[in-house]
């Protein structure tokens, strides 16, 4: 079993220095992406970018690009996991489970639902959509 | 004290199930290990995560230790503090010191714990304000604590406050005693069990038996320093099949509980996605390895035997026994689960909310695609996100369903796996 013993412990440089009493959080670039193959090749991020932010602008916007978009890009089941994270919220609005997990081509949901949307891809897997998936939700 | 843990585990071969103080022991990888709990995390706006997934874990490790200690006839406190940090590395949770904790509780400390270890060193970063991802070790060493002191189950609170996660150079947990104990139930321990033989079907000369047995014989041991197991390019737990089977079946009901009944088939499918993210790395994995190749791949010719060679590898890990009795295609596979863990702790529950098992329904489906798509017989494959999609996108190329289930009422557990 001797050949698997090394690699884990590579993977954790930012390990040594880190200080108890100040918690930081690891900065990305210690993140193997090669060892993480449901998110790897993904434009991650923290923040909101801005084509989000003027999309947001908008009163109403289309969810199936998004989803379409997420289990493409992101893993098949990446969807049904934003949807539960974001259903207490997204409820409270007046928005149905059902027409969450399988929004209609044409169905159009108030921004505010693709805020709640967009935070949790951005906490679950630290990535924005690119503008492209943004514009076809906006042509409503 | 030193505790040659190794011996204490007992291996069921009429049960595919390998047990230590009462609780059936199944292998399972970190990717699996933290798909499970995200999925179940996703849900804490909706109800209170915690309850499930460090209840279950301390409802465990009570009813184990408590066993354990009585089996072996341990009373003194500190050979059973040894006893548990020997087990806690023996099964790769990492490694921990119980020297600062006592009837009170008190705090725990360490580098390495498997959840944490491998989240930060796999994963992209978790936002700052969620909670430390070590709930299993919290309260497992919760459970733990109880069963150390003879204290009653539920006794010990327990709240974990730094984690290599949040960028904390060691994982903590604070434990203290409770005025009013916690609701929870003794473990199902080898609950609602069967026994057959490894059945060797005549169609094939994949010697099932030599193979599980060999595979059983593997040191998979954990890292004298961290207390994890790397093993087939993924970092390994032999965690309690009990944990991952009510975590399953009391997520399912919670969330029904909160959302109502329409929510129920996108958590199954979540389950059965675990038995994706588990085929795809714990057994793309094993069917990749050094040890793969030593130990089974000079019994196999065609795909088939592929199928048949992993099967054998399942009782190993304590999963429970796969009979094939019709030779598989590359359109349908029907097989018989005899003792699968899964079916096994649940069946031991009054009026479960599963009916069959979900991780069960993904496994297979899995397998097979990880034989007749990625074909890994005949190629050395890289498990990335690009082949994960190709497997499991959107329209599977396979999808199990249970023809009879035990959960259902049924004597058996009957699968299909057909192409889409």
């Amino acid at each position: 079993m001797s050949i698997w013993r090394s690699w884990l412990k590579t993977l954790l440089p930012w390990r040594e220095t880190a200080s108890a009493s100040q918690p930081s959080n690891p900065s990305e670039s210690i993140h193997p992406a090669s060892a993480s193959p449901l998110v790897s090749g993904l434009n991650t991020s923290s923040k909101p970018n801005g084509s989000s932010q003027i999309l947001l602008q908008l009163e109403y916007v289309r969810l199936l690009p998004i989803k379409e978009w997420v289990q493409q890009t992101v893993s098949p089941y990446a969807w049904d996991r934003v949807v539960i994270r974001s259903l207490s919220r997204v409820r409270a609005m007046g928005l149905s489970l059902g027409s969450l997990l399988n929004p209609l081509p044409h169905a159009v949901v108030p921004s505010s639902i693709l805020q709640v949307i967009l935070a949790s891809l951005r906490e679950m897997y630290g990535i924005e959509l690119p503008q492209d998936v943004l514009y076809k939700a906006a042509s409503v | 004290m030193r505790v040659e843990v190794d011996t204490l585990f007992q291996v069921r071969a009429a049960r595919g199930s390998v047990v230590l103080g009462g609780e059936p022991h199944v292998v399972h990888c970190h990717y699996y290990n933290h798909f499970l709990q995200t999925s179940i995390e996703d849900a804490e706006d909706l109800y209170p995560v915690e309850e499930v997934l460090v209840g279950t874990a301390q409802e465990i490790g009570h009813s184990l230790f408590r066993r354990l200690f009585a089996e072996l006839d341990v009373r003194d406190v500190g050979r059973r503090k040894a006893l548990v940090e020997s087990i806690y590395s023996t099964c790769g949770f990492g490694k921990v010191d119980l020297g600062g904790v006592n009837s009170e509780g008190g705090t725990l400390a360490t580098p390495y714990e498997h959840y944490a270890y491998t989240y930060v060193a796999t994963f992209p970063p978790r936002p700052p304000h969620k909670r430390g991802v070590a709930y299993f070790s919290q309260g497992y060493l919760a459970g733990a604590l109880e069963a150390i002191y003879d204290l009653p189950l539920g006794s010990m609170g327990s709240r974990q406050v730094a984690c290599l996660t949040k960028g904390d150079s060691e994982v903590r947990w604070e434990f203290f005693r409770l005025n009013h104990p916690l609701p929870l139930s003794p473990s199902v321990g080898e609950g609602r069990y069967e026994e057959a033989e490894l059945y060797q079907p005549s169609f094939t000369r994949v010697p099932m038996r030599q193979i599980r047995d060999a595979v059983l014989r593997l040191p998979l041991g954990p890292d004298s320093e961290t207390g994890l197991i790397e093993a087939f390019g993924v970092v390994l737990t032999r965690l309690p099949g009990n944990y991952y089977s009510l975590i399953s079946e009391r997520h399912l009901r919670r969330m029904v509980e909160a959302v109502g009944p329409e929510v129920a088939d996108v958590v199954l499918d979540m389950l059965i996605e675990s038995g994706h993210v588990c085929a795809f790395n714990t057994l793309g994995g094993v069917m990749q390895s050094a040890e793969w190749d030593a130990i089974v791949r000079p019994h196999l010719d065609g795909p088939e035997s592929w199928i048949y060679g992993i099967s054998a590898v399942l009782p190993a890990l304590g999963w429970g026994i796969v009979q094939i009795s019709v030779p598989p295609t590359p359109a349908s596979w029907r097989l018989s689960l005899k003792n699968w863990y899964e079916s096994t702790a649940i069946g031991a529950l009054s009026h479960p909310a599963l009916d069959h098992s979900p991780f069960a329904r993904g496994l297979f489906s899995g397998i097979m695609a990880l034989v007749y798509v990625a074909r890994l017989h005949e190629q050395q494959v890289m498990f990335d996100g690009a082949l994960y999609r190709n497997l499991f996108q959107n329209g599977r190329r396979y999808e199990g369903t249970f023809v009879e289930s035990r959960l259902a009422g049924g004597t058996a557990d009957v699968m299909e796996v057909k192409t889409k």
